[in-house]
């Protein structure tokens, strides 16, 4: 029954140096690291197309590129930003903090968190390579609707490939921070107990395996309908196009949430360490951030309420859709509580995260105006649209992002960040990103159409204003990257805490979390305590 | 976790080394039936409704959840026992009983705690002795396992008492 197991002294050696370190990695800091640096470099690419929407959008007339381009630049724009920015930077967040914040040695599936983040670059380049391929890039929207995305060329495949290769990415790293929350806690680390971040990766987690399936079987069927003779979506042949937009939304909603709750938990983490106050309402932000998730799969034909339906359904999609104000608003209510009479400072991760407050409830305000049916048959398809929804991806997940980089940095390179160049970074992109967005409101509403190359010429004051602010805001993250190389590079010694009011597990480690630091005296806890 | 289960006086130290398991095994398969029932009534619907792509998925993503709760909850249920007699060290491994046994003589037994070439990895607990080393306590945090280090070392120090 028994067999030795012991080994030669000459194994030492078990982690892999230079680039086998990062392809073969099974940590979650190493990983972590992996998923924050794609994101940022995704980030950038995200951003030079949108620097191309709106160079062409600077003036009326197609100046610099052609029309079936432009559209490939809106399509490919949102699905890098969405599924190449947002989700790997959240997992990221995720992946560093949240053995950290509970516990844990390390996510519970180290391999397969390998395997998640390595996809993502394969994706990536079978997804960006399409643009060069005979008829060019997926010009039909990122939401891929038939019967407009049936005409993509070459293309088509491979976007729904990277679709299938993101969305096993998302639901393998979905299952190990699930995996992980359940089984590594440290005892005594009960579920109400947990840090709000943790709280809304669970929470995401959940939405992602529920949805992902559908996005998968939708895509696939896009594929088999156009490859395959099927009709799922095509009405000559009995199906019908607009149950892909359903079954999209039934996706694409929930999605929304995928991207702006671990923001939500950033934010809730940096707001009571500046306002050196707990966090109000602990309970209530955890209820209500399980109410916003889900609601949020009764809402989904709100993104369609134009495509017809019965006046039962509008009603019912519209009030649903007014109930998630309701936790949003618990949550929104929550921060402004915390900050109330607390003693703050205003260091650069507090300055993110006051924007993100006020400038994501702005974008929560445009999306009840949108959930109006009557009013959306107005804003449908505008500007307004697209207003709304980058004050709620950009100066929320974006901003709630940056905010929690600037938060952690300092733990996770040891090093504290240049906070004059910070706060630099931050005034400049608050308000250029202002400048950028808020005029697509009036836009929108003076009916300005979304996804257009040209456009009527009484929109040209405000598009260029708009294009102003996008390029000094494109301009302004090139800071962001300086910073953050400075800061790995060196900087003034970090402290443990970091940040005076900072409390949870990951604040008691060494900056940056050394696990070999012998400089202090080793705290023993359990063992000795059994001595 | 770390259970020591013998008195500090006697010889005989017996260290119980097991990673902490924060969700029972009932637990995670309440949870796992809830999760279940939701992917697969989506895909199901999905189904119904002439959209039958979806549940292929919903049933793949379903395995992989149940494998990865399976293994987690498997790893979770690993033991380490650490026994330290008067002449010997053994480090038996295994799960309802010992799958594996390494043995090494108490005076030449030294505990390791080795730093990682970089200082994200965690470090490595040994016990090594003429050339062979076994390491324990894989599953611990960083502080766990430097709390071990001590406790063994400690032991290891000790005087023999009357046997």
């Amino acid at each position: 029954m028994s067999q030795a197991v012991a080994h030669g002294h000459d194994d030492h050696s078990h982690l892999p140096a230079g680039w086998k370190r990062w392809l073969f990695t099974t940590n979650h800091k190493d990983i972590g690291t992996l998923y924050l640096s794609f994101a940022l470099i995704m980030f950038f690419i995200g951003g030079a197309m949108a620097m191309i929407i709106r160079l062409e959008l600077l003036e009326p007339g197609v100046q610099y590129v052609d029309p079936t381009f432009f559209n490939s630049m809106t399509t490919m724009h949102a699905l890098v930003m969405i599924f190449g920015v947002v989700m790997p930077g959240t997992v990221g967040f995720a992946n560093w903090l949240i053995p950290m914040m509970i516990g844990s040695p390390d996510m519970a599936l180290p391999r397969m968190n390998n395997w998640s983040f390595w996809i993502l670059p394969f994706a990536f380049t079978l997804l960006l390579g399409s643009l060069f391929l005979p008829g060019g890039g997926p010009a039909g929207g990122w939401t891929m609707y038939p019967p407009l995305m049936l005409q993509t060329g070459f293309a088509l495949p491979f976007v729904i490939f990277a679709v299938h290769f993101l969305g096993a990415s998302s639901i393998m790293g979905s299952i190990n921070i699930i995996a992980t929350i359940f089984n590594m806690r440290a005892p005594g680390m009960t579920f109400m107990r947990l840090p709000l971040f943790v709280w809304t990766w669970l929470i995401t987690s959940f939405l992602l395996i529920a949805t992902i399936p559908v996005l998968a079987g939708a895509v696939t069927m896009l594929l088999t309908d156009k490859y395959f003779g099927t009709s799922f979506f095509n009405a000559a042949g009995g199906g019908d196009p607009v149950l892909f937009q359903h079954v999209f939304w039934f996706f694409g909603h929930p999605e929304v949430y995928i991207l702006i709750l671990p923001s939500f938990g950033i934010v809730s983490q940096i707001l009571p360490t500046f306002s050196r106050k707990p966090l109000f309402g602990y309970e209530s932000m955890v209820y209500a951030t399980a109410s916003i998730a889900f609601l949020s799969f009764f809402v989904w034909a709100h993104h369609m309420f134009t495509v017809g339906m019965p006046l039962a359904g509008e009603l019912f999609f519209m009030y649903a859709t007014m109930s998630i104000a309701v936790p949003t608003g618990v949550k929104v209510f929550n921060w402004v509580a915390t900050m109330w009479r607390g003693s703050m400072t205003f260091e650069t991760p507090m300055l993110w995260a006051i924007s993100f407050v006020v400038l994501f409830t702005i974008g929560g305000f445009s999306g009840l105006m949108l959930g109006i049916t009557p009013a959306d048959f107005q804003y449908h398809d505008t500007y307004f649209v697209v207003a709304h929804f980058h004050y709620v991806l950009v100066t929320g997940a974006v901003f709630g992002m940056i905010g929690g980089v600037y938060y952690w940095l300092p733990k996770w390179t040891g090093h504290m960040y240049d906070e004059t160049l910070g706060k630099i970074h931050f005034w400049v992109s608050v308000i250029s990103v202002n400048l950028l967005f808020f005029p697509q409101h009036f836009l929108g509403l003076a009916g300005m159409p979304r996804r257009i190359p040209d456009y009527a010429v009484q929109f040209t004051e405000w598009n260029q204003i708009s294009s102003i602010g996008g390029f000094v805001f494109g301009a302004s993250q090139l800071i962001f990257l300086y910073l953050i190389i400075r800061c790995i590079r060196g900087g003034a010694k970090a402290t443990d805490q970091v940040w005076e009011g900072a409390h949870g597990l990951e604040w008691t480690l060494p900056s940056p979390p050394p696990y070999h630091s012998f400089t202090t005296p080793p705290q023993v806890t359990d063992a000795v305590a059994h001595s | 976790m770390i259970y020591q289960l013998a008195a500090a006086e006697s010889p005989l130290q017996t260290f119980v080394v097991r990673p902490n398991q924060s969700m029972s095994w009932q637990g995670l398969l309440f949870a796992f039936s809830g999760m279940a029932t939701v992917i697969i009534g989506i895909g199901v619907t999905c189904f119904a409704i002439g959209l039958p792509l979806v549940l292929p998925f919903s049933g793949a993503e379903l395995i992989v959840l149940g494998a990865a709760f399976y293994l987690t909850a498997r790893r979770g249920d690993v033991r380490e026992v650490i026994t330290i007699s008067a002449n010997g060290v053994a480090v038996e491994t295994g799960r309802r009983g010992p799958e594996t046994r390494a043995e090494f003589q108490r005076h030449w037994a030294r505990v390791v705690l080795e730093r990682p070439r970089h200082s994200w990895y965690p470090g490595r607990l040994l016990i090594r002795s003429h050339g062979r080393e076994i390491e324990v306590g894989r599953f611990l945090n960083e502080q766990e396992r430097r709390g071990l280090a001590l406790e063994l070392r400690a032991a290891l120090r000790r005087e023999e008492g009357p046997a």
